[in-house]
């Protein structure tokens, strides 16, 4: 027979204090683990919000990112007009031939890091549609002037509307902010590619994304391009694209995730043991009773262990309020374009089960050694005792 | 001092309590001494930078090349001793997993700059008779089996320097370290041979430039001023620079990863939290159990100072054990730490890490102050309580 669950309940609550420190240590370890998961959830989100299932990104056969692509203007018209793209009601092609460039620009908190300049085409907007200007107008093509995402418009010096960027001896108005549904793109400027090219020293484009009428025949049209000998290109959902490129970053967040919560675990569940050490050592008496009463050992083994899990799933759910206000924390890491990506902490239900997988294992493990010292209590020297 | 075998005799009398804390305290400051090892890496990276080495790159960004012509004009410059080219050219070889940093370099005032790289000099010779010569570190010698002699192609990510087929290259020279933060994971060969490559290939639009031109002043203390000069020299040309001395380069790329330290920071801050909790909570189990002799102790006229002090010895030594094995594990782990399948991708960058003695005293610091924050509470307990209540609650 088993004992009741309110008796697990009401001892936690009778040893108070102990109680609270343990709850305290498990919690750290599931608030850190959740920020964790939470900052590389929040990356991969940006980046994969900043592709489209419906586009395909066309770059160079074999490169990595834009900016290690490169492809000629014809070859980017030939792609435009290709039969399996849409296009819009005037009938031209759904398709954004894209320069990408780096610049080195000063953060307003101090360190100069590498933002993204891409020149485009007002085609641009048509095929991604997550983008809109909030502020101020978008750029007017054959001018020297750029729009600027939202992240990179608050986080960088010498950013305002009617402002001017000094960039390789030309000054390039700030006529507008735009978002993107927190996506990568809210981290770059956006200019006219036919100015940016030639002002840049570029010749060609770095990428061309054309929204396709099927999407999922980008498969197949990427086989196509593979074997098209007359150019080097190769397609890719633009989605998968983005996501591919958080891999490292997030990989690495999630890496160093699972070795502090594994270590900091070990710790706390140390100290989760030495809570129930004491409960079970305090209540010797009552577990003398319990057993002459004939509750059997796995029945005393079994409470204990509920016991000390009830114990860390609360401190679980503690260590989750405690990670809330992470939500939504805006930070940066490297991107695939060897510049920044602004992303907000994203605690997704994941980072939330993860919390509380971690904080039953706790539980479990730390209660184990305790309850089986409960389970062996003889009864005689049980009841004899203080 | 006597009262010592007392204060062991209480550690050993609850043994279980005392091991998990110990060992808890132990995982947990291992945690906080290899972040800190990580950290102090990368402080490292940027202090041992040499103050008379500056950097100049293209103004806009390092992802654009500047005119060769800068070379002769930065040279002339007063206050200049040597000036490299130098540029990045992201070879691959084999797979973008087997991916390890390349440089195209003048070898002959590069090294002149960089004394750390130790080359064999006959080897070194071999190489500047050898255009495709290739130097490589230790480190990748190991890792890919490279002898000398050995010849291996390379591809790069670079637009403009991927020129129809593979770079092909002959090992000429293998270089160990002069210093304990050399990087021995770098690749370097013959600028000369990018530029004939690129050249031979000029229709295409493709076109060479300088990358970085690694500079080395006469005089540390004027290296800010001659980084102003170079600037000044091209303000006026189309294509402007950016010079900034060695540290400000490394750091710019640091600031690059994000906000790491902060990260690494917070992480730690948290752990020793949790060591905090986890001590404090076996202190006062401690101090509870032992209430009537406390007040025994009292009685016999043993004073309150005493009696607490007594609590805080014994929390103390737990920090002192905790903390010692902790470090000791950390320098037992650290430098294999990277080989662990998933934390290369963390720990990959920072080869050969190990627990310098300042972090090592940092963090046992940091473990006996957590003891005597833990011991507190109960101690001050134990210097309050009145004996009669002692007596009677037990």
């Amino acid at each position: 027979m088993a004992l009741p669950l309110s008796y697990n309940v009401r001892s936690l609550y009778v040893r108070g204090r102990v109680t609270l420190l343990a709850i305290g240590g498990i919690a750290l370890v599931v608030a850190v683990l959740i920020v964790l998961v939470a900052m590389a959830m929040g990356f991969r989100i940006a980046l994969a919000a900043t592709g489209s299932t419906d586009n395909a990104i066309v770059t160079q056969r074999g490169s990595t990112s834009e900016l290690t692509s490169g492809m000629t203007r014809e070859n980017a018209n030939v792609l435009a007009v290709d039969a399996r793209v849409r296009r819009d009601a005037n009938g031209r092609p759904l398709a954004s031939p894209e320069m990408v460039v780096v610049a080195a620009l000063t953060r307003r908190d101090g360190p100069q890091v590498n933002v993204v300049i891409r020149g485009v085409t007002p085609q641009a907007f048509a095929v991604r549609r997550g983008v809109r200007i909030v502020e101020g107008r978008t750029f007017q093509p054959g001018l020297y002037e750029v729009i600027v995402g939202r992240k990179m418009f608050d986080r960088f010096e010498g950013m305002g509307l009617g402002r001017a960027l000094q960039l390789q001896r030309r000054s390039w108005t700030i006529v507008g902010v735009f978002e993107a549904n927190g996506s990568g793109f809210e981290s770059e400027i956006w200019g006219d590619v036919d100015v940016m090219t030639p002002a840049f020293n570029r010749i060609g484009y770095q990428s061309i994304t054309l929204t396709m009428q099927d999407p999922s025949a980008i498969r197949a049209f990427n086989d196509e391009l593979q074997r098209n000998p007359r150019m080097q290109v190769q397609a890719i959902q633009e989605r998968q694209y983005y996501e591919d490129q958080s891999g490292a970053v997030s990989g690495a967040l999630l890496a160093l995730a699972g070795f502090v919560a594994i270590v900091m675990g070990i710790g706390a569940v140390f100290g989760a043991m030495n809570t129930m050490y004491a409960i079970v050592a305090a209540r010797t008496r009552e577990i003398g009773t319990l057993r002459a009463l004939g509750f059997s050992r796995i029945a005393i083994l079994t409470a204990f262990v509920i016991e000390s899990t009830f114990l860390a799933i609360v401190g679980g759910a503690l260590g989750c309020v405690l990670a809330l206000p992470a939500n939504g924390i805006s930070s940066a890491a490297g991107g695939a374009n060897f510049a920044e990506v602004a992303f907000a902490f994203r605690i997704t239900t994941l980072a939330i089960v993860a919390g509380m997988v971690l904080a039953a294992l706790m539980g479990i493990a730390g209660g184990l050694l305790p309850a089986s010292r409960a389970a062996r209590v003889p009864i005689t020297a049980a009841l004899r005792e203080a | 001092m006597k009262y010592f075998p007392y204060v062991l005799k209480h550690l050993r009398r609850n043994w279980i309590r005392t091991l998990s804390t110990i060992a808890g305290m132990a995982v947990c400051i291992f945690l906080i001494c290899t972040l800190q090892t990580v950290l102090d890496a990368i402080r490292q990276t940027t202090e041992n930078a040499n103050p008379s080495r500056l950097i100049t790159r293209h103004a806009v960004s390092l992802v654009f090349n500047m005119p060769l012509a800068y070379k002769p004009r930065i040279q002339a410059l007063p206050g200049v001793k040597t000036v490299a080219t130098s540029n990045w050219f992201g070879g691959v070889y084999r797979d973008i997993k087997d991916f390890f940093p390349s440089f195209a370099v003048e070898a002959e005032d590069y090294f002149k700059i960089y004394p750390e790289y130790n080359i064999p000099p006959d080897q070194f010779r071999d190489y500047l008779q050898d255009m495709r010569g290739a130097l490589i570190g230790r480190d990748i010698a190991e890792k890919y089996g490279f002898k000398i002699g050995d010849v291996f192609q390379m591809e790069s990510m670079i637009p403009p320097y991927r020129v129809g087929r593979p770079f092909e290259f002959v090992v000429r020279g293998i270089y160990q370290g002069n210093s304990a933060g050399t990087n021995l994971g770098v690749m370097f060969f013959h600028y000369k041979y990018l530029y004939e490559s690129i050249q031979a290939r000029k229709g295409v639009g493709n076109y060479a430039g300088a990358g970085t031109f690694n500079v080395e002043v006469t005089n540390p203390n004027q290296a800010a001023a001659v980084a102003k000069a170079i600037d000044a020299n091209f303000e006026n040309s189309d294509v402007q620079t950016k010079t900034e001395s060695e540290g400000a380069f490394i750091a710019g790329f640091i600031a690059m990863t994000g906000n790491l330290v902060a990260l690494l920071n917070g992480i730690g801050l948290a752990v020793a939290f949790t060591i905090l909790l986890v001590t404090a909570n076996t202190m006062s189990m401690a101090v509870r159990e032992r209430r009537t002799e406390i007040a025994v102790l009292k009685t016999l006229g043993f004073p309150s100072t005493l009696v607490m002090s007594l609590v805080l010895i014994e929390a103390v030594a737990l920090g002192v054990l905790g903390g010692g094995l902790g470090v000791l594990m950390a320098e037992g782990l650290v430098a294999n730490l990277h080989k662990m399948p998933f934390m290369g991708l963390v720990l990959g960058q920072f080869p050969g890490l190990s627990v310098s003695p300042f972090v090592g005293t940092l963090t046992f610091s940091i473990a006996v102050a957590l003891g005597i924050a833990a011991g507190l509470i109960p101690a001050v307990g134990a210097y309050r309580s009145r004996i009669t209540d002692m007596l009677r609650q037990a």
